[in-house]
């Protein structure tokens, strides 16, 4: 289970082709040392190179620009349809009298959640592995509830639709283009 | 590599390791020499963060081997010493020998 779970942390943090070098060492060596030294030993030693790796590992990702692609791409697949979505109900309801502000009928706000799933999806149809998808994911979960913030008050239930829904797709989308 | 510029005291660890190591030198190796030989148990994603770093200025090329079952049937990146990669161990090794020249660490206050 912790094998599993540091695996699955270090491929979240790697950037995409390397990761599966990064885990494959880490994995030769924990059977080295647990044959060496026991599992026990192993175990400890394989959750303090877990810790310890994610920092330099996410750094190398930040240089090599990686990063930049994953904010664009939380962006287009979260922040700017919602923000979109937002200043277009707006339009709609200044052009009737007396009903300018920010509360939204339910099925504007189902229209808002289908936009957005369609741009979350998008944005993961455009990562080519799992760890870039993973990033893309909570890039949207992020910007999606920094947006939700900045428009204002709006029902409990829509924003916890968003939140699960942007990353959720993210990753549908981008496991759907890794099967094809 | 621009003339002047020196290995981090990191960099030139990894790169020693490198160079050590020959046709066997990939991210584990390279941590298990550094950790042997210096008694530093470096993290493995410090280790790969200054591969990459390295292979940008050209100082290691790298290629890639077949999956094998010990290592959960994942492929191994192996990385190797280029001519640049040589130069800059010399020079690192020269400005130290430079430096160190002459010092007594005796009468350090």
């Amino acid at each position: 289970m912790i094998a599993w779970t540091v695996s699955r942390w270090l491929l979240a943090a790697a950037a995409g082709d390397e990761a599966e070098f990064v885990v494959g060492d880490i994995e030769e060596e924990w059977s080295e040392i647990a044959a060496e030294r026991g599992k026990w030993m192993a175990k400890r030693w394989l959750l303090a190179q877990a810790l310890r790796s994610a920092a330099p590992l996410l750094g190398a990702r930040v240089r090599s620009g990686e990063m930049t692609g994953v904010l664009i791409a939380g962006v287009l697949g979260s922040a700017l349809p919602l923000w979109l979505c937002h200043r277009l109900w707006q339009f709609v309801a200044s052009q009737i009298p007396f009903k300018d502000g920010t509360e939204r009928e339910a099925w504007q706000l189902a229209v808002n959640l289908m936009v957005l799933c369609a741009c979350a999806a998008l944005a993961g149809l455009s990562t080519r592995t799992r760890s870039s998808a993973a990033a893309v994911a909570v890039a949207v979960a992020a910007l999606a509830s920094s947006t939700l913030w900045l428009i204002g008050a709006q029902p409990a239930l829509y924003i916890f639709l968003a939140l699960v829904a942007a990353p959720a797709t993210v990753l549908a989308g981008g496991h759907w283009r890794r099967l094809r | 590599m621009p003339k002047g510029e020196t290995l981090g005291e990191f960099e030139h660890l990894v790169l020693l390791a490198v160079a050590r190591l020959g046709d066997d030198a990939y991210g584990m190796r390279v941590r298990r020499e550094i950790s042997e030989r210096t008694g530093r148990d470096a993290a493995i994603g410090a280790v790969y963060a200054t591969l990459e770093r390295l292979a940008g200025k050209g100082l290691v090329a790298s290629s890639v081997s077949e999956p094998t079952p010990e290592r959960g049937g994942r492929a191994k990146r192996s990385f190797q010493l280029t001519g640049a990669g040589l130069e800059a161990l010399r020079r690192t090794q020269q400005d130290l020998a430079a430096m160190m020249r002459g010092l007594k660490f005796g009468e350090a206050r």
